[in-house]
């Protein structure tokens, strides 16, 4: 098989990147593998790589199937740092952080074309309040304790139930 | 710690010792300051005020006695930059960036964080070996630790908000670095490692400078970051990797009964070749030092004073240069290498 970039040496790079269940293959030379991945023991990928595929998978969303709402958005800008959606799909990265909400609704599919979920469930920073940090740690462990039932590990299950339940006194609710 | 000091040592992640098969892990944070573009977008000026910002906590830093020291990129030299990217302390992407970057390194090397790569900040872990609990857990300290002194991008629905789309959420990236020597030979690795894409992770090998050959190293790290846990992207790599782990012993164990001539007679020129040889591409000498390294893991080759990952490390490029003080190509490079691993190795001949 040829090198995919410079279709002229044999590939010995494969790299494969599944996206929801959708495998994409890419096939390169070394040398051309080390263009794109970087100096040797690269640690980070290569942006080039990253926003290739991602121009891949914004790509699979064109303006038209959308219809309107795309349009529209392709003039609207974000208030942090004045990016299109436009442009954020055509390098693959976002302005600032204030993109994320301006275009929550584009992402949200996006990111769950990459992640396959859509929201965050890992750590929070201690300044979002205990509140929330014990509501987000709620309901963790209630989809934990629907794994364990699944799984008929009653005894864990009825673990983690009890946790639930302390989390819920602490939380001054005392619905339980 | 000046520069020179800094740079000259070995990383400690690169003393793996004994431990086989499972090299070196690392985790690394994304996050960003909420009231800033992202580096990509920022302009000069933007970007030495956040470097600034940024860099004030990490001068004051001190981690187990462990202290920063913060480097700035424009005043790094082009060799400098190479040995920082073959010791993993940046990327290969960082180094080519303009002015208002610098990465803060700790005195082992066992934290490095990069300020203004793609994202306002690259909090990095390494260690040696099977480490990923112990390297989250001073991610997290450090995170936290500038947590409370600036002011971190995060949303409730999308967790920690990053310049690329496939760090959101825990912005967590880990892998470890594996030697499969054994399932290379017996051609099973194609096999083994193309089952895990289809588990979420991402398989690369390493490449010596314009070298085909890897020396039998694959990374693996994860792809997903939004809508897992830390605590669950790590378990899950967790057993993949003890998984590669029994699939490389019991490929070891094959060579051990079907090819142990062939297996001995293979170890034993490679090592030959590192104690004799007067050229050594970069090439050659990851597999010379891939084969050596399993024939001490299998107790066919008396034991090197040195450690495996120090060796491949040592005899790149940039790390030659840095130690000779010279530009070296072509020829000199080779003999250099050569020359500094016959060094290593005529002292094993000796301690027999």
């Amino acid at each position: 098989m040829l090198c995919q970039n410079c279709h002229a040496r044999e590939a010995t790079v494969h790299f494969t990147k599944i996206v929801n269940g959708q495998a994409t293959q890419m096939h390169f030379c070394s040398e051309c593998a080390q263009k794109v991945q970087g100096f040797s023991f690269g640690f980070s990928l290569h942006p080039v790589m990253v926003s290739d595929f991602l121009q891949a998978i914004f790509g699979v969303n064109p303006a038209g199937q959308a219809g309107q709402p795309c349009n529209v958005l392709q003039q609207e800008k974000c208030p942090g740092c004045g990016k299109t959606f436009a442009q954020i799909q055509r390098t693959g990265k976002m302005g600032c952080s204030r993109c994320y909400e301006k275009f929550e609704p584009q992402m949200e599919l996006l990111l769950r074309r990459i992640h396959g979920g859509g929201t965050h469930v890992g750590k929070t920073p201690l300044r979002c309040g205990a509140a929330f940090r014990t509501e987000q740690e709620k309901s963790r462990l209630k989809s934990k304790l629907q794994e364990l039932i699944e799984r008929e590990e009653f005894e864990e299950a009825a673990k983690v139930r009890d946790r639930i339940r302390e989390l819920e006194k602490m939380a001054g609710g005392g619905e339980v | 710690m000046n520069t020179k000091e800094l740079l000259s040592k070995d990383s400690y992640w690169m003393k793996n010792g004994d431990v086989p098969i499972v090299l070196s892990t690392r985790v690394r944070l994304a996050r960003n300051l909420a009231d800033s573009t992202f580096p990509p977008d920022m302009k000069e000026t933007e970007a030495l005020k956040v470097e600034e910002k940024i860099a004030a906590p990490l001068r004051e830093f001190d981690l187990e006695g462990e202290r920063l020291t913060y480097l700035n990129l424009q005043e790094l030299s082009a060799i400098e930059k190479r040995v920082l990217i073959e010791k993993h302390l940046i990327s290969p992407a960082f180094a080519d960036l303009g002015p208002g970057r610098g990465v803060a390194i700790s005195d082992s090397h066992k934290f490095s964080i990069m300020v203004n790569e793609e994202d306002h900040l690259r909090i990095q872990v390494l260690l040696p070996g099977s480490s990923l609990w112990e390297a989250q857990k001073y991610a997290g300290i450090i995170d936290d630790y500038l947590e409370e002194r600036l002011d971190i991008a995060y949303n409730k629905k999308f967790g920690y908000l990053t310049s690329c789309p496939t760090n959101v959420g825990t912005g967590l990236r880990i892998s470890a670095m594996v030697h499969l020597p054994a399932l290379v030979m017996t051609n099973q690795a194609q096999k083994v490692l193309g089952a895990l894409p289809p588990l979420g992770l991402t398989v690369r090998g390493l490449y010596g400078e314009g070298s085909r050959a890897s020396g039998n190293i694959f990374q693996i790290s994860n792809q997903i970051t939004l809508g897992k846990t830390e605590e669950d992207t790590i378990a899950h790599l967790e057993a993949v990797i003890r998984q590669l782990t029994e699939h490389e012993l019991k490929a070891r164990e094959v060579l051990k009964s079907d090819a142990p001539l062939i297996t001995q007679d293979k170890v034993w020129r490679a090592r030959g070749i590192l104690e004799k040889a007067r050229l050594l591409t970069a090439e050659e000498t990851f597999s010379l030092l891939s084969e050596d390294r399993l024939g001490i893991d299998m107790e066919i080759l008396p034991k090197v004073k040195a450690d495996f990952v120090s060796l491949l490390i040592n005899s790149l490029q940039g790390c030659l240069q840095y130690k000779t003080k010279r530009a070296l190509d072509g020829h000199y490079l080779n003999f250099e290498r050569a020359n500094y691993l016959r060094q290593i190795y005529a002292s094993a001949e000796n301690d027999k």
